[in-house]
């Protein structure tokens, strides 16, 4: 029965127990069944690793090799891949992590794997042409009172407690073999991911700018992002929000402009 | 099916796609005559990849090869699977598209890996009526290729090539010979391979893999990371002066040469398809 046979094949290799499988592999030849298995087994969870390894390499340094193969075989476990494509194997790793002890006490680790794979995402997502200054121009003075901004398809923000994006670029900018120590922040900060011209790029947000970006990633309109710098800028409020405003098209931030013809 | 028959095209002598080339191939138009791309890299919804994709396939016919389709399992076909795949299919309007004699997945649980099955009845049965449920879905015939195994079942009572002539007959479906991975099937199940060439019918073979190998002394692993061998470039003379000339490209996956090298080497492969002609 082929159900059968898959089925023995599956527990062999992804749980380990391989003896029922065993016995339904021809005997004969230079290696044994149990080898022959063995080239299986073998190549499933090292496929996976070496998946998890290109998905988290700063991860990977930030805990050592010991660890991090320690993490890679537990999560092969717990998270068995249910999507066809490899890439996606890797995406439950910080919640992996958050939620397995003794992990869940390292908080750059699960940071890490957050950055990490949001980078993925990033990387992914549509590309679509980047609004430019001249299209900003071509925003009738009178519309934007209607004008709704919408961020690109792989724009990500995500608040650390620490300073992960830093640590990060140290490994990935090749300067040194070994992560900055990671360092709490004072204050939680927050962290945007996005891709223009096809390349990945992040920064750090200051609070004021995070909240009208979590607005603008809602699509509401230009005033609403205006009412919410009220309440630091007053008077100033409005030109603060065209001044961020500004900066976000400059970055290949923005992929859209809606506004009411009048 | 009710999608018509073409007669069998020959694209002559090609490559792998692979990122690590994606700049040359654009910047210098090398003369590879066609590339393969793996359907599931490209299943996403931009990026580098597909960038490059949709400029390279302005260049070069391109062929669809996926590694997910798990025609072998029993679970039901993945559809969403399939549905990413015709997708991807309306993008690239490829010359055909294959997969592999395996199954990958069972329960929801993918093995990302070239599982192999019993050859028998009952898989002979299973498995092609669920190439035929594919090829209905796409609207076009689909290429299935030998993977290289390292074991096989008590199960099994007939052998590949009469397995795979088999399916072949009763789906109505068209074949990627993968000549090493015969090679290496050969090495690690001792058959010899030229019995296995011998039985399948040329009118089925679209296509043809070359590609290096790990031979660790006792049985060999199919790592497409070195050149391809002697032996495999015989089995490939005697395979195209049985079937004459085959669209034949080179798999490297791992360890990925310049382009160059890889030229170099499928040019071995164009001088003895001429040959053969
Ligand atoms: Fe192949």
């Amino acid at each position: 029965m082929l159900n059968h046979i898959q089925e023995k094949f599956k527990a062999a290799i992804f749980e380990g127990k391989d003896e029922a499988f065993i016995a339904e592999i021809e005997e004969g030849g230079k290696i044994d069944p149990k080898q022959r298995l063995f080239i299986y087994a073998h190549a499933y969870k090292s496929r996976l690793v070496e998946t998890l390894a290109d998905d988290f390499p700063v991860l990977h340094s930030l805990v050592g090799d010991d660890m991090f193969e320690e993490i890679c075989l537990d999560y092969i476990d717990k998270y068995p891949s249910t999507s066809t494509p490899l890439r996606y194997f890797g995406q439950h790793m910080a919640k992996y992590l958050q939620d397995t002890k003794p992990y869940s006490e390292i908080i750059p680790a699960i940071e890490m794997a957050k950055f990490e794979w949001t980078f993925n995402d990033v990387f992914d997502a549509p590309d679509k042409v980047a609004v430019s200054e001249s299209d900003v121009g071509a925003v009738p003075p009178e519309a934007w009172t209607t004008l709704r901004i919408h961020l690109q398809p792989s724009f990500f923000m995500n608040e650390y407690k620490w300073n992960t994006p830093a640590v990060w670029s140290t490994v990935s900018d090749e300067q040194d073999d070994k992560p900055m120590m990671p360092q709490e922040y004072p204050v939680a900060s927050n962290c945007i991911q996005w891709k223009a011209d096809l390349k990945c790029f992040f920064r750090s947000v200051p609070d004021d700018e995070a909240a009208v970006l979590k607005l603008a990633a809602q699509s509401k309109s230009f005033p609403e992002i205006c009412e919410q710098l009220i309440d630091i800028y007053e008077g100033q409020a409005t030109m603060r929000a065209a001044e961020l405003f500004k900066g976000w098209v400059m970055e290949g931030l923005v992929s859209r402009l809606e506004y009411l013809k009048v | 099916m009710n999608s018509k028959k073409i007669k069998k095209p020959f694209l002559g002598y090609g490559l792998g796609l692979r990122t690590d080339h994606y700049e040359e191939i654009l910047s210098s138009d090398p003369p590879i005559d066609w590339f393969e791309i793996i359907s599931e890299n490209y299943m996403v919804e931009g990026g580098r990849q597909l960038y490059h994709l949709d400029r390279i396939k302005e260049k070069y016919p391109i062929v669809m090869h996926g590694v997910s389709l798990s025609i072998g399992s029993t679970d039901p076909l993945n559809m969403d699977y399939l549905k990413e795949l015709k997708k991807l299919e309306s993008r690239v309007n490829p010359e055909w598209i294959s997969d592999h004699l395996c199954w990958t997945s069972l329960g929801g649980h993918n093995s990302h890996d070239l599982l192999p099955l019993p050859y028998n009845q009952e898989t002979l049965k299973h498995v092609s009526e669920r190439i035929k449920q594919v090829q209905d879905y796409l609207g076009r015939q689909i290429l299935i290729e030998n993977a290289s195994s390292y074991l096989t079942y008590k199960a099994s009572d007939m052998t590949e090539w009469d397995f795979i002539s088999e399916i072949a007959d009763e789906a109505d479906c068209l074949l990627l010979f993968d000549v090493n991975n015969i090679y290496v099937s050969g090495f690690n199940h001792n058959f010899d391979p030229k019995e296995y060439i011998d039985r399948i019918n040329p009118e089925r073979v679209w296509q043809i893999h070359l590609a290096g190998h790990e031979n660790n002394g006792d049985y060999i692993i199919d790592t497409h990371d070195h050149p391809v061998i002697d032996e495999v470039w015989q089995l490939y003379q005697y395979t195209i002066e049985k079937m004459g000339p085959v669209s034949t490209m080179i798999e490297r996956d791992d360890h990925i040469p310049p382009l160059d090298e890889l030229i170099t080497e499928l040019e071995k492969a164009r001088k003895l398809g001429e040959g053969a002609c």
